[in-house]
């Protein structure tokens, strides 16, 4: 049987989120034969946009539905998409310097590179929400 | 909703602590690895074996609290190493260049000589 070639998840901006989200993304990729390494670089790369908009994220307003995040994987022609859409103040991680490995080695940082991991990993596209209302982050990782 | 779990055993093998990890370490997990290994440190511990065995998964905020711990016990003389690491999160680790920091080793036995 054909297993679904897209797999929507909705959840709350808090990092208990966060475990049971890469066990569904996780889930899915198997379900679909993906490597083990290639499924758990995008389930890497989806926790840390996930953790980073959860963190640093500023919601628009105070509305429940603000506070949450949509994250929508599309398998098509052996690429996996992600978008994952947040309700937050514009941020473009692609417009800025990802952090850089050696520094944060040298100089034993505690965090910080959530953004080089994704940018790392990912092929990735931002585009600002309809009316400014949000960010969306669009992955693509094709299998090996 | 489900939480992810971390858990953290600690056993003493000489004057090196060994704290086996058992679990996910995510951005909700790691605050209380850093807790723990900072009230490690303050106890007087400089040789850290972290035995991964039983460890699922790693974020950057778990490779952070790792670097920035390590940067403590290099500071004090001492140092943290690793065994049993699953090859998913030493693929996480060399992305961040941590494993140019850390040693790692394939089981207990040699991450104990490293001491």
């Amino acid at each position: 049987m054909e297993t679904p070639s897209s797999l929507l998840i909705e959840i709350e901006r808090d990092n208990s989120a966060l475990s049971a989200t890469r066990g569904k993304i996780r889930q899915f990729l198997e379900s679909r034969k993906w490597a083990e390494q290639d499924a758990n670089r995008v389930v890497l790369a989806v926790d840390e946009a996930l953790a980073n908009t959860i963190e640093h994220g500023i919601p628009l307003n105070s509305h429940p539905e603000s506070n949450r995040v949509r994250i929508n994987l599309q398998e098509d022609r052996n690429v996996i998409r992600v978008e994952i859409m947040d309700s937050c103040q514009p941020f473009d991680p692609t417009a800025i310097e990802p952090a850089d490995p050696e520094e944060f080695i040298e100089e034993g940082r505690d965090g910080g590179m959530g953004i080089f991991c994704f940018m790392s990993l990912m092929d990735v596209e931002y585009k600002l929400r309809e009316g400014g209302l949000g960010n969306i982050l669009v992955f693509r990782y094709p299998k090996s | 909703m489900a939480q992810p779990i971390l858990k953290i055993s600690e056993s003493k093998q000489g004057n090196v602590l060994v704290l086996a990890l058992s679990g996910e370490l995510d951005a909700k997990t790691a605050p209380d690895l850093r807790t723990h290994l900072d009230n490690s440190i303050q106890a007087g511990a400089i040789r850290v074996v972290l035995d991964c065995k039983s460890l699922t998964y790693v974020a950057s905020a778990g490779i952070g609290t790792l670097n920035a711990v390590q940067k403590a016990l290099v500071q004090k003389s001492g140092q943290m190493v690793l065994c049993h690491v699953a090859k998913d999160i030493k693929d996480t680790m060399d992305l961040m260049y941590f494993t140019k920091k850390v040693k790692v080793f394939p089981g207990l036995e040699e991450a104990l000589q490293a001491f």
